[in-house]
């Protein structure tokens, strides 16, 4: 009985090896789950919630979250990837799997008898071979030619979607980048906005040069359609707001009474006076020229009507993000108070257009001059596809994003892991005294990327991994080819990974291996671990 | 090895392969499939469905069984999801969907029995979905030249109406067409759906339905005056009454003159208001919200109508019918903003008082099919059907090109399809010839729907068609192949392609899914739906 247990008698604990098992076998367990997603060729997995809402996904990262793990080692191997993919948006299933391997491989050596801080040495040495060696492997390139951001979200894409969406989506992306990209400055995703409609095909997604906002006109007489418009942005509250102290009117007839109404009003119609007369000079004769008031704050039902008296369209209640988005899109800024106003706080855009879905209005702000803000609008048929896209696009970005920023790439389709592999195994002779097991550990462990690339795609992996080996071995820089199944080279394919994904896959992965060998004891006051419970650890 | 199951939350399914998530997957579809069959074609049964609200439904439509029916398996939600698309982009044919998505899965099934890998199958269904579409375009029969001959329309919706209220489709076609080309806009492409208004009142029977060019709005008058006639009509969004401080008012008197003086005044107000308003030439007042005890009495003072309407959309229905603008503040309204209407009348149909604002000429936006009825749940299928026969009305603007129907297109796509699967190479070409045999359950299901024997009819479709007839389908009445185009048997071309794409689209989706993950369904009412933030709009 351990000390624990006497100090609280509902705890569990499990020591020694039983930690060990309990830690490799939830890691392998876990791995084996993703491991069908990896590639292009992964399968989906269909995930249902609680209530009854469906999702499907190829994501590590979505997976990870949404599979509400509870086994404590698992939990920690899906905290890894989630960290993965708020650094790379990309990599997840990566991190999973080769975490999941590495522990495999350890455990022949540990069934020997081997210490698992050998092992974890190895390990430690190994990595900081093979980051030396991704940086020797990593090509650098032009990040700024079109034609290379392409590939490269095409790689991070196809293992998202399947293979004709994910080619149109990848233009998209790359596009919705490049677009936003200013010289000298931090790339901001936030400025491109992801906007939903649940509408026609996922075919008809599209990159919106301009904004696409979800809501519309609130008055019916204003126009639907504006060409060639001004665009005022501001935050402006153009109704009436009740005073902060608590106030009260005192009235004796009813002429008083009406003139406490009208003065009440007076204030907000005086703002939304100013700008309609703004409007009107900056249209001049060319009564044709739309002009559209986007405002932070809302707009009462008379100032409505004033607007669209004025010809005017108005919409209130914009997303704040959308404010910085719209200024940054159309030109212009926004203005805080009717002050400030000024010809020059003006955007333009060529054409505004509302679009009604249902009982959902959407407006679309495009033909904007120089755009440092677009929208990509995802189209599909229902919810779960709607939903798919959007975890792609959102990686895709995150890709080209990657990148721009790294100034390198690195060879995909499993040619890197099969470079390193040798790398490391000419390194483990160099190696002295028993840290060598965990190096060859490492090196097979890092194997398990061509390898399931090799099994998703039906082939016969360790056949695949030899031929791999083979030519790699003779010079060639190879990958795999998912269709024939022959080894090819990826930088003619276009086939490339990103840089900092796999360093950070390189970095977390080992750390998180090394971690699991080294726990010797899991200890679990109150609840119990696993399912069920009675046994515990002991499974 | 720790499983999946070990490591979620407690409850939580996990369904892994072929025979666990695949098959299963399938067998839903299927067995859902076959429950809206029997309800596909012009004698098609109906079914009884009563909701989780214990209200009873009786109806043949796909759309509103499937809606009803609440379905919770995940595969067969997607059959559902890919139905409720097609009805808010079609509004037709949703039953085509479910049928050939269940058929495509099934000889999906048979294809999977022999061994083919699902990847394969999906490479085949997408080779032959997009050589259907293909073909599908060349098979146009009819074009209907002209959206405003109600002749030629009638034609063109009597197909939709017979597959829903068989045997009225003579009486409820010509008043769908009346009615929707009375409100068509110039540019035919603009129709809005919702501009055909369908009001049920109960009595008489289906036949004493009727159209009407304006609106009708159930619910009486609220003065006495129950019929004017060229009126001009001054519709108050806010409500007629004095206007009101948004600050807490309070009136302040300290004797009993004072009192007086301003109970006087706010009359004086009032009757000052309404008899500019009369002086305006006003015959009927609309109002959104509420109407004073005060303004009633002066509006019956000065002989004129007052009409309560408190749904804002019915507001504004309203509006477009007699070309007013909704007004948001209380004053006398200019010419311009005022409309006009034929007549106004309240009229007792059945036991219901309605008003009915009708225009005589050419200027009303609005048309409404007054729907009688024995019962509820009568009117409420006729209404179906309109709805239906609308928005075929709306998708025909937008595209006129028909295809023939009874089953003869789909006959004509099962063969090209065929024959184009034999010219394939590799597995996929099973896949391709399953896909053309799933499409033989349209005219299949029609025949076994029509009592007739269903080998034999396909047979001598099949034969009629390889003797170069493609416009060849089934006559349900007499159980012979004839042309369909020389009965007048058409479907729109663009209900088809939506619809076979959505199927496709869905039947692969469901092969894409190797695992399903579960979670324990939540407990507990649903969460009730939220709307958007700044929902609804003022007018």
């Amino acid at each position: 009985m351990s000390a624990l247990k006497m100090l609280n008698s509902q705890s569990e604990v499990s020591r020694r090896g039983q930690a060990l098992i309990m830690n490799t076998s939830a890691a392998r367990g876990f791995a084996e789950v993703l491991k069908t997603n990896l590639g292009p060729k992964g399968t989906i997995k269909m995930l249902v919630s609680g209530a009854g809402d469906i999702r499907l996904t190829k994501d590590g990262n979505v997976l990870a979250h949404e599979m509400q793990i509870q086994h404590p080692t698992a939990a920690l191997i899906a905290r890894t990837a989630t960290a993965q993919d708020d650094i790379t948006g990309d990599g997840t299933t990566t991190m999973v799997i080769t975490i999941g391997e590495f522990l495999r491989q350890s455990e022949r050596y540990l069934g020997e008898g081997v210490h698992p801080r050998v092992i974890a040495e190895g390990f430690e040495l190994a990595k900081v071979r093979a980051l030396q060696f991704l940086e020797e492997y990593k090509v650098q390139k032009d990040t700024t030619d079109r034609a290379l951001l392409v590939d490269v979200a095409r790689a991070s894409l196809r293992t998202k979607l399947e293979q004709e969406l994910a080619d149109q989506i990848t233009e998209i992306v790359v596009d919705a980048v490049l677009t936003i990209r200013r010289e000298k400055q931090p790339l901001d995703l936030f400025m491109v906005e992801i906007m939903t409609m649940p509408h026609r095909t996922a075919n008809e997604t599209r990159l919106v040069r301009g904004l696409v906002l979800d809501h519309g006109a609130r008055h019916p007489d204003m126009p639907k359609k504006a060409t060639n418009a001004f665009i005022l942005t501001c935050n402006v509250s153009l109704e009436f707001e009740k005073t902060e102290v608590n106030s009260g009117f005192y009235y004796r007839s009813h002429e008083e009474r009406q003139k406490m109404v009208d003065a009440e009003h007076a204030l907000v119609e005086e703002r939304c006076k100013k700008i309609i007369e703004l409007a009107n000079t900056v249209r001049g004769n060319d009564k044709n020229r739309g002009f559209i008031v986007i405002n932070q704050k809302g707009i009462d039902p008379i100032c409505l009507d004033m607007l669209a008296k004025a010809n005017i369209i108005g919409l209130r209640r914009a997303k704040r993000r959308n404010m910085e988005r719209l200024t940054l899109a159309c030109g212009g800024s926004a203005i805080n108070s009717v002050e400030d106003m000024t010809p020059e706080v003006l955007g333009h855009a060529d054409e505004v257009q509302e679009q009604v879905l249902g009982e959902e209005k959407y407006t679309f702000i495009e033909g904007v001059k120089n755009p440092f803000s677009c929208t990509i609008l995802i189209k599909g048929p229902n919810k779960y596809t709607i939903e798919q896209i959007k975890d792609a696009v959102r990686d895709g970005l995150r890709a080209v994003k990657n990148t721009i920023e790294d100034g390198f790439v690195v060879p995909g389709a499993g040619a890197f892991q099969t470079a390193a592999y040798l790398d490391l195994m000419k390194f483990k002779e160099t190696v002295s005294g028993r840290a060598k097991l965990g190096v060859e550990a490492f090196a097979n462990g890092l194997l398990i990327v061509p390898k399931t690339l090799a099994e998703n795609s039906g082939f016969d992996a360790t056949e695949i991994l030899i031929k791999l080996q083979d030519e790699h071995k003779q010079g060639h820089n190879v990958g795999l080819d998912l269709v024939t199944g022959e080894p090819m080279d990826p930088q003619d394919e276009g086939v490339w990974d990103q840089y900092r994904v796999l360093k950070q896959v390189l970095q977390s992965s080992s750390v998180v291996a090394e971690q699991l060998l080294l726990v010797d004891e899991v200890m679990k006051a109150g609840k119990n671990m696993g399912r069920g419970g009675q046994e515990g650890p002991e499974q | 090895m720790l499983g999946l199951n070990d490591m979620l939350k407690e409850g939580t399914k996990h369904l892994v392969g072929k025979d666990e998530a695949l098959l299963k997957n399938i067998e839903a579809c299927k067995k859902f499939s076959e429950i809206t069959r029997t309800s596909f074609g012009p004698n098609g049964r109906n079914k009884m469905v009563v909701n989780h609200l214990e209200k009873l439904f009786v109806t043949n439509d796909a759309a509103t069984i499937m809606k009803e029916l609440d379905v919770v398996h995940a595969a067969a939600r997607m059959l559902v999801l890919a139905a409720q698309m097609q009805e808010s982009e079609v509004g037709d044919g949703t039953n085509l969907v479910v049928i050939l998505a269940g058929e495509l899965l099934k000889q999906a099934e048979s294809l999977l029995q022999i061994g083919l890998h699902p990847s394969e199958i999906i490479a085949g269904y997408e080779k032959a979905g997009k050589k259907a579409l293909e073909d599908l375009e060349t098979l146009v029969v009819h074009k209907l030249d002209d959206v405003r001959d109600e002749a030629k329309v009638t034609h063109c919706l009597k197909t939709v109406l017979s597959s829903k209220q068989y045997g009225y489709e003579d009486l409820l076609a010509p008043m769908i067409a009346k009615a929707c080309i009375q409100v068509c806009p110039k540019n035919a492409k603009n129709f809005n759906v919702d501009n055909v208004r369908v009001t049920k009142i109960l009595g008489m029977g289906v036949s004493d339905s009727q159209v009407l060019k304006g609106f009708v709005l159930p619910r009486p008058a609220e003065g006495t005056i129950k019929h004017v006639t060229d009126a001009k009509i001054a519709v108050f969004s806010a409500g007629i009454d004095i206007g009101k401080t948004e600050t807490k008012g309070t009136v302040k008197i300290t004797n009993a003159e004072e009192l007086l003086n301003f109970n006087k005044g706010e009359e004086k107000a009032m009757e000052e208001f309404i008899h500019g308003v009369a002086e305006a030439g006003v015959k009927v007042l609309v109002s959104g919200s509420t109407i004073s005890e005060l303004a009633l009495h002066y509006i019956e003072r000065y002989n004129m109508m007052v009409v309560k309407i408190p749904s804002k959309f019915q507001l504004r229905r309203v509006c477009k019918t007699v070309g007013a603008t909704p007004l948001v503040k209380f004053g006398v309204p200019t010419a311009e903003e005022l409309g006009h209407c034929d007549v106004v009348t309240v009229e007792e149909i059945g036991s219901t008082r309605v008003t009915i604002f009708r225009q005589d000429g050419e200027d009303s936006q609005v048309s409404t099919i007054v729907v009688r009825g024995s019962t509820d749940n009568i009117m409420d299928d006729v209404e179906r059907a309109i709805d239906d026969g609308v928005n075929v009305y709306k998708a025909m603007c937008r595209d006129p090109r028909f295809v023939a129907g009874a089953g003869a297109s789909e006959v004509e796509i099962a063969r090209r399809v065929s024959t184009f699967g034999d010219g394939v190479s590799g597995l996929d070409q099973y896949a391709i010839q399953h896909f053309a045999q799933a499409f033989e359950i349209i005219p299949r299901t029609l025949a076994e729907n029509a009592g007739l024997q269903a080998n034999k009819v396909v047979s001598n479709l099949y034969a009629a068609h390889q003797k170069g007839h493609a416009d060849f389908g089934l006559n349900v009445e007499t159980g012979e192949v004839a042309s369909s185009t020389s009965l007048g048997f058409l479907d729109l071309l663009g209900t088809k392609t939506y619809a076979i794409r959505l199927a496709t689209n869905t039947a692969i989706t469901v092969l894409r899914v190797d695992q399903i993950i579960m979670s324990k369904p939540a407990g507990g009412p649903k969460p009730p739906k939220q709307g958007p933030m700044d929902g609804g709009d003022d007018f």
